[in-house]
């Protein structure tokens, strides 16, 4: 099989197809993280084909000796950010959380593990909506795609310092609404999964 | 603005970014500071929550949209090329409509058409009409010079025409605002 290097030699060989299978690679890390960023599964997935667009259309700006995933990461976070700037007014709130997503899934999931599954989701999603779209994403890519401060800061252009306060004024942030939310059972089964 | 240096070292602690002094030295604060330790154990709180969430499973023909994009973006790619003869083809004809009459006249040939008989009495009518729009033209650039001079030289009658001008974009910027607030909240509502 072809590592993502191989893959993007082929496509800027002209093999369209080798794409393909980059997206067929990526596309479910692309897609959470519009999900997460945006907050509803329409814009994701606009927001995951827009970004694998452009990802073609820039390829030659890649540098191989980065990871792709970062590359396409840092495309796809860049324009979430832009789509929550262009967006004239909030209507996310800690009071009133998102539905869970219908195809949240989990490896074999108990009745119990799924009801916590499903109120953990609509948790992280309004928490995730109360941030400003900067610290949103150096939250994401940090918890769920295990960047480093430097990764982080390269995917935001950004520095490194910026990226931990932005990191550390997210969890004061998250702490507060997490404590206002007031959802103690919860906390304690995530604690003990 | 952290309230202590430790405020963000607990930050780094829950990355991993912490050396062993350091991790000592954090650990020996918490064991001091009430709270401190409250705020610990909030910040513990938040990485529980979010060190392990849920997949969101994407939409089983994503891949194919995606490459349905590709393939429009590439064919508009091939049609690029047209796109740009065409765009050179008018341009060229637009030079050479405009160059055309220009020589006409810098080399006197027009004074040989006027001598013939239909051709010449058809370009004596051009040439009145272009006198006569000419003539307008200048009225026009002269009516509203007059204008200028008169507003400039009576402040009122600027403040109202300024005023005016104020009002008439401050509406549609309002009128804007409002279509683009109202569709926002039709897509939310749908």
């Amino acid at each position: 099989m072809d590592t993502d290097q191989q893959l993007v030699a082929r496509v800027l060989g002209g093999d369209q197809q080798a794409f393909a299978e980059l997206v067929e690679a990526h596309q479910q890390a692309v897609y959470n993280l519009a999900y997460r960023m945006l907050g509803n599964v329409d814009e994701a997935e606009d927001a995951t084909q827009e970004a694998f667009l452009r990802a073609y259309q820039h390829l030659r700006r890649y540098d191989p000796s980065r990871p792709f995933r970062t590359w396409l990461l840092s495309i796809a976070s860049n324009y979430c950010i832009d789509c929550i700037r262009k967006r004239r007014l909030t209507w996310l709130s800690i009071d009133e959380p998102l539905p869970p997503h219908p195809a949240l899934t989990s490896s074999e999931p108990t009745p119990e593990r799924a009801a916590v599954d499903s109120e953990q989701a609509a948790i992280i999603q309004a928490l995730l909506g109360e941030l400003a779209p900067e610290y949103r994403a150096a939250v994401i890519l940090r918890y769920w795609y295990d960047m480093s401060y430097t990764e982080i800061a390269e995917a935001l252009e950004t520095s490194e310092s910026a990226i931990k306060s932005r990191l550390f004024r997210a969890r004061q942030m998250l702490a507060a609404k997490l404590a206002e939310a007031d959802v103690p059972e919860l906390v304690a089964m995530m604690e003990g999964a | 603005m952290a309230h202590s240096p430790y405020d963000l070292m607990m930050s780094l602690a829950l990355d991993g970014e912490l050396n062993e002094r350091e991790q000592e030295e954090l650990h020996l604060h918490l064991q001091a500071c009430l709270p401190c330790a409250d705020v610990w154990q909030r910040m513990k709180r938040v990485d529980a929550v979010f060190v392990h969430p849920p997949h969101v499973a994407p939409p089983m023909n994503l891949r194919a949209q995606v490459m349905a994009r590709i393939d429009a973006y590439e064919d508009s790619r091939h049609r690029h090329p047209w796109a740009v003869a065409a765009f050179v083809l008018i341009t060229l004809a637009a030079a050479i409509s405009i160059a055309t009459p220009m020589l006409f006249f810098a080399l006197g040939l027009y004074r040989t058409l006027l001598a013939l008989p239909i051709v010449g009495a058809a370009l004596n009518l051009v040439l009145q009409a272009f006198a006569t729009t000419q003539e307008a033209l200048l009225l026009a650039l002269e009516a509203l010079r007059d204008w200028l001079a008169y507003l400039v030289s009576d402040p009122v009658a600027l403040a109202v025409v300024l005023a005016a001008l104020v009002l008439a974009s401050t509406s549609i910027g309002l009128l804007e605002w409002y279509k683009a607030v109202k569709g926002e909240y039709a897509a939310q509502q749908a």
